[in-house]
This record gives structure tokens, C-alpha cells and sequence, in this order.
């Protein structure tokens, strides 16, 4: 993928983006331009800069081999994994799980990286939790 | 005289124990953030500010942590410059140039208490010309309307590619995507909603703390990830600082260039959208040009450390200038400095002065001592902050990332931020690769709304009438300097590529 593939990307969302703005229905009562008007104009300088990436292309970027991007988003799975499973285990466990993958990934050693990642999460729950007193999520077990 | 009494309440606010702690904190941490590579001011201070927030701080008490944050930042990027020759944050990239030669050379205790001299004579005397400009600036912002406020915004997006600017179509591009996100959610004006096809969740819009720790501290472990070479692991990383006192006559010596630095600096600072990359840059080459006799430069030449570590925090304290005055910041660390003000009900702008004198003040007050604390924590014990270096990755990467989880999940409790976050992670990682930047997508998410109804209260009050846009001579001057601002880089743009290259080879 270069700046030309982005580029089309963005026009499409663009375009997406002038229908979604078309379809907001306008209440009774509205100022002088309404709520469509200003999302109009960002829209075309949306559309002219991605002209300018389809046509302009600087050089390609740099890809990392294939194997990187399947890590990458595995990471972000991970990620949005401990998302949705933070309320539902609590704070320390999920904690744990994620940190540890991160740096497993980064190149620790399976032991270390658990390591690691026990000392973050119960730290960091200390810290914050009761220390600091932040709501973190608690989940069953109340940690 | 009347500036005088302000300051002195300001040191009344500044030196109460909590605020003093605060500041204390925050120039540890800020200097922590700007030595680790891939840690910059922006996302230092992006990640304080949900801790802030579930902490109950007052707004000065917030604006003096993060402020602490941001100039501690500033001092911090010049310690992996000059010890690894791997700049710490952007503005600290010229550092490296003269820097890492010194090391080379034995040299880097000298190269960090110069530094560290320069860092704080430029952030000293940029406070003081905040202290004098910001006041007269407020004179001048109170004749502005919503026409003028408009302008002034779009000036502010012509003009964030500074002249150093790789490709403006990417930097509209991006500009424009933050603006996008900004417009979704309830419409404030009519109360209708827009772009949320019916998800609740997205009713409130996109919290723009979860938009910049997404894209900068989330992509950051992707960047990681992408980098990490297993089989290089295993490389020792040495840091030797020795003798930290340099000769009085390399003191002397450097004096000048800390001048010429500070003051190109400072004006690159209050300009809008060059921030304090471009007044390290134009304070290196420029100190180079008049300096550079006997071709020590790139060497280990004592000036060339120190004319852009002052011209980088002359920068910083500049950038600070329109950010309270106008409400219009020109960087993207004060840009996200503005949003937390206003997050708190607090809005920055010609009436801050008047409605909320502690923040300014204290504010101010705060940065002078923190200033003093930042030259302690920076020179005598700047050998424990590079042992933080030593820190590998791959244990550093996972607290920063739980901790921005932890963040966001305290101000909102809410998964779905959470997930939006991790997505804009990887736009941030991927807009990386393209060389899109970042930094106009947060000033977009945070500025829209405010440009928007501006805009729209411009319209209403002169009945739809476009052309009253250009009608006031304010508004004029305005646009012509958005204009130049826009169409410059353009012409300039060779010229800086080539010198650019011509550092480096």
C-alpha cells in the first residue's frame, strides 16, 4: 500500500462521509448554515488533498515483512480483547495477560515475560487503585 | 507594575505544598518522558491527563502538572541525543548532530551540563517574554469576534506544516480527518446528531484523549513491535558520562549562541503551527551559518549543542503565548494542554486572564520553578535519569501501553473507548508509515468544534453573508498570512531539504 491506495481510501470515506451529512435530519429550528454545511467544507478539502496523494504519490513506504503485520494485529486483538474482558475478569488478571504478550512479542523469554508481567499489573493496581484511589475495573473477585 | 502583583499571587498559588508537589512530579516525569526515545511531550502529557482528571485536580493545579510535564519533556529529549545519538523526542533531533560527537569524544558530562545551562537560560527568558507578550496580546485578542476566531483557526492548520513541511496536501489531508471526527456526535448548535448512525456510544463524540492516546502512545507499542529484532536483542547498551563540569571558558564561549538560540526560538515558539522542532532547527543552522569558521560544527562543537537546546525551550515557553492569550495553540503538545482547559470549564483566550487569573498565573509562576527544579534534576543528577536508558523496551513498552489503558478507562469505564482507542492505535502506526502526521489529526479533533461554532455564529450574525468574512481589516491580515503561510513551504521547501541532508551526511 502506498500514498496513491490511502488516497482512494480516504475519497471513499469521504464520500462516505458527505452521505452521512447529508442524511442528518435538520431540526425546526437552526442557526444560518445548519449542521451540514461545515462538514461540507471539510469534505472538500478531504477530497482535494486526496486528489493531490492519488496523483502526487510521494515514495513508497517501507513495509515490514508479513510476519510483523500478522504480530501487529495480533497485538491489537490482544488489545481489544483486554477491552472487552477488563469488566468481566477484573483489573489484574487481564492486566497481566496483556502485559505479558506485549512484552513477549518486544523479546522476553515466555518466564520473564510473566514475570514482567505480574509486576506491572499488581503494581500498577497498587499504585493507582490504592494509592491513588482511580476506578479501575474490578471484576468478580473485586481486584 | 500591575504585571507584578499578578506574578506575585501567581508564587502564592505555586508555592502551595500540593501545587509545589505537583510541579515537583511533573518535571521528574516530563524529563523521564522526553529521554525515552518514542516517548514525546505530546504523549506524556496525553497520558497524565485522565490521571489528573479522576484525581479531582483544579485546573491550575492540572495546568501546573502538565505544564511541569512539557518542559520537562523539553529538557529530558537532549539525554538519549547526546549519550545514544537517538533523539529523545523531534525537537531534540539537532541536538544530536554536535552532541553524540562529544560523547564520542569522552566528552558527555560536558555536553549535558551545557546543555542543561542552555535548556534553561532559553525556557527562562521564554517565560519571561510569555510574562510580557501574552498581556499585550490579550489587548489586542479582546477586538476579535467570531469572524476573526475563525480565521485565526484556519491559520493555525495553513500554517502546522511550519516551513519545515514534508507535504502539505498530507498535512490538509490529516488537518481534515481530525476536523471530520470532531463533527461527529450531537450537533451543539441545533442538538440534532450527526454521523452516529444511532450508536449511543458515539452521541457524546470521540473523547479527543482517546483519539491522542490512541494514536500516539498505543501505535507507539505497534512501532515497537514492527522494530524489535529478535536476534539483536542481546546488545549491551553502555552509557559512560564522566567529568560534568565544563571549563569557564566553554561556558563563555557558549554564552552567545544561547542568545542567538533563545531568541530564534522564541519567535518560532509564539508563531503559530512551528512549535519547538522548528526552533531548534532554525536555531542550529543559523548558529552554524555565523559560527562555524574553523568547520567544528557536526564535530562536537559546544555550540551546537547549545544553540538548539535553547532554542527548543525558548520554543516551548513561545508555543505557551497564543495557546492562553488567543485560545489558539500552535503546537501540538499545547494544543492538547488547551483541550484539558477546557474539558475543565476553563477557556483559554483574552477572558482566561480576567476569569481565572490563578491559571495564568500560577501557571507562570509554576514554570519559572519548575524551571529551577528542571536545572537541578538535569545536571547534577542527570546520571540517574540516563540510567532510565538502560530501561530495555521490552519491559517499558508494556507499562506505558497499561498504563494509557488505565487512563482512559478511569475517566470513562467504558470498553468501547477503550476498543476506538486500540483502533486508532493502528491509524496511528499505519498514518506513521505514510508520513502522514499526527499531530494536525489531534489539533483537528480538538479545535473543530470550537472553529465550527465560530464559524457558524459569524454566519448567523451577518445573515449568511460569506463575504463578511474578509470584511474587517483584522480578519484581512488574517487571511493573507494564512495564505503566505500555506503557499511558502512550497518555495522553501528544496532549500530545507537540502540542508537537511546536508547535516546528516
Amino acid at each position: 500500500m502506498n500514498d496513491r491506495v490511502f488516497g482512494v481510501f480516504t475519497l471513499l470515506l469521504t464520500f462516505f462521509y458527505i452521505f452521512s451529512a447529508y442524511i442528518v435530519e435538520e431540526s425546526f429550528i437552526s442557526d444560518h448554515i445548519g449542521p451540514k454545511t461545515y462538514p461540507y467544507i471539510v469534505s472538500f478539502f478531504l477530497i482535494a488533498s486526496s486528489l493531490f496523494l492519488i496523483f502526487k504519490p510521494d515514495i513508497k513506504p517501507k513495509w515490514p515483512e508479513f510476519r510483523k503485520i500478522i504480530e501487529i494485529l495480533m497485538t491489537a486483538v490482544i488489545l481489544i480483547m483486554y477491552a472487552i474482558f477488563l469488566p468481566v475478569i477484573g483489573f489484574v488478571f487481564s492486566t497481566f495477560f496483556a502485559s505479558s504478550f506485549i512484552s513477549w512479542r518486544l523479546g522476553a523469554k515466555l518466564s520473564s515475560a510473566y514475570t514482567a508481567g505480574l509486576i506491572i499489573s499488581v503494581t500498577i493496581f497498587i499504585l493507582f487503585r490504592k494509592i491513588l484511589g482511580l476506578s479501575l475495573a474490578t471484576g468478580p473477585f473485586g481486584f | 507594575m500591575e504585571t507584578l502583583n499578578f506574578l506575585i499571587d501567581g508564587f502564592r498559588v505555586a508555592l502551595t505544598l500540593e501545587n509545589f508537589t505537583l510541579a515537583l512530579i511533573g518535571c521528574i516525569l516530563g524529563t523521564i518522558f522526553g529521554a525515552l526515545p518514542g516517548l514525546g511531550p505530546a504523549n506524556g502529557v496525553a497520558i497524565l491527563i485522565p490521571l489528573s482528571f479522576s484525581l479531582g485536580l483544579s485546573p491550575a493545579s492540572s495546568m501546573i502538572l502538565l505544564a511541569s510535564v512539557y518542559y520537562g519533556a523539553m529538557y529530558g529529549g537532549r539525554i538519549s541525543s547526546i549519550l545514544l545519538n537517538i533523539p529523545g523526542d523531534e525537537p531534540a533531533m539537532m541536538t544530536c548532530l554536535d552532541g553524540y560527537p562529544m560523547t564520542k569524544q569522552g566528552r558527555a558530562g560536558e555536553a549535558l551540563t551545557l546543555t542543561g545551562l542552555a535548556s534553561f537560560f532559553g525556557a527562562m527568558f521564554a517565560t519571561i517574554g510569555l510574562v510580557l507578550l501574552a498581556p499585550q496580546l490579550v489587548k489586542v485578542a479582546l477586538l476579535f469576534g467570531p469572524v476573526e476566531y475563525f480565521a485565526l483557526f484556519v491559520m493555525a492548520f495553513a500554517t502546522l506544516g511550519g516551513v519545515a513541511s514534508k507535504n502539505q496536501a498530507k498535512t490538509v489531508l490529516a488537518s481534515c480527518l481530525g476536523l471530520g471526527i470532531a463533527t461527529i456526535g450531537v450537533d451543539h448548535q441545533t442538538g440534532v446528531p450527526r454521523m452516529s448512525y444511532e450508536i449511543i456510544e458515539l452521541y457524546d463524540g470521540i473523547d479527543f484523549l482517546v483519539v491522542i492516546v490512541g494514536l500516539f502512545a498505543v501505535s507507539e507499542v505497534f512501532v515497537f513491535i514492527e522494530n524489535t529484532n529478535l536476534k539483536k536483542l542481546n546488545e549491551e547498551k553502555k552509557i559512560i558520562i564522566g567529568n560534568i563540569i565544563p571549563k569557564l571558558k566553554i561556558v563563555k564561549k557558549i554564552v552567545p549562541a544561547m542568545f542567538r538560540g533563545t531568541f530564534l526560538g522564541f519567535l518560532s515558539g509564539i508563531l503559530p503551527g512551528a512549535g519547538a522542532s522548528l526552533g531548534s532547527f532554525v536555531a542550529y543552522t543559523f548558529e552554524k551559518k555565523i559560527s562555524n569558521k574553523n568547520d567544528t560544527f557536526g564535530k562536537g562543537d559546544e555550540r551546537g549543542v547549545a544553540a538548539p537546546e535553547a532554542g527548543n525551550n525558548a520554543a516551548a515557553g513561545g508555543a505557551l503565548v497564543p495557546m492562553l492569550a488567543l485560545g489558539v495553540p500552535g503546537s501540538g503538545t499545547t494544543a492538547v494542554l488547551l483541550a484539558m482547559l477546557m474539558t475543565l470549564d476553563v477557556t483559554p483566550g483574552p477572558l482566561l486572564f480576567k476569569q481565572n487569573p490563578d491559571v495564568v498565573w500560577g501557571l507562570i509562576a509554576a514554570l519559572f520553578i519548575g524551571n529551577i527544579v528542571l536545572l537541578i534534576l538535569n545536571i547534577p543528577l542527570v546520571k540517574y535519569f540516563s540510567k532510565i536508558l538502560l530501561i530495555p523496551s521490552k519491559y517499558l513498552m508494556p507499562v506505558v501501553a497499561m498504563i494509557s489503558f488505565v487512563g482512559i478507562y478511569g475517566i470513562s469505564g467504558s470498553s468501547f473507548d477503550l476498543i476506538i482507542m486500540v483502533m486508532f492505535g493502528l491509524l496511528g502506526w499505519l498514518l506513521r508509515k505514510l508520513d502522514i502526521p499526527l499531530v494536525p489529526i489531534i489539533m483537528g479533533v480538538i479545535l473543530g468544534e470550537h472553529m465550527e461554532s465560530n464559524l457558524r455564529r459569524a454566519m448567523t450574525i451577518h445573515d449568511g453573508d460569506w463575504f463578511m468574512l474578509i470584511s474587517s481589516n483584522v480578519s484581512i491580515v488574517i487571511w493573507t498570512i494564512t495564505f503566505v503561510g500555506f503557499i511558502l513551504p512550497f518555495f522553501l521547501r528544496k532549500n530545507i531539504k537540502l540542508t537537511i541532508k546536508k547535516l546528516h551526511k
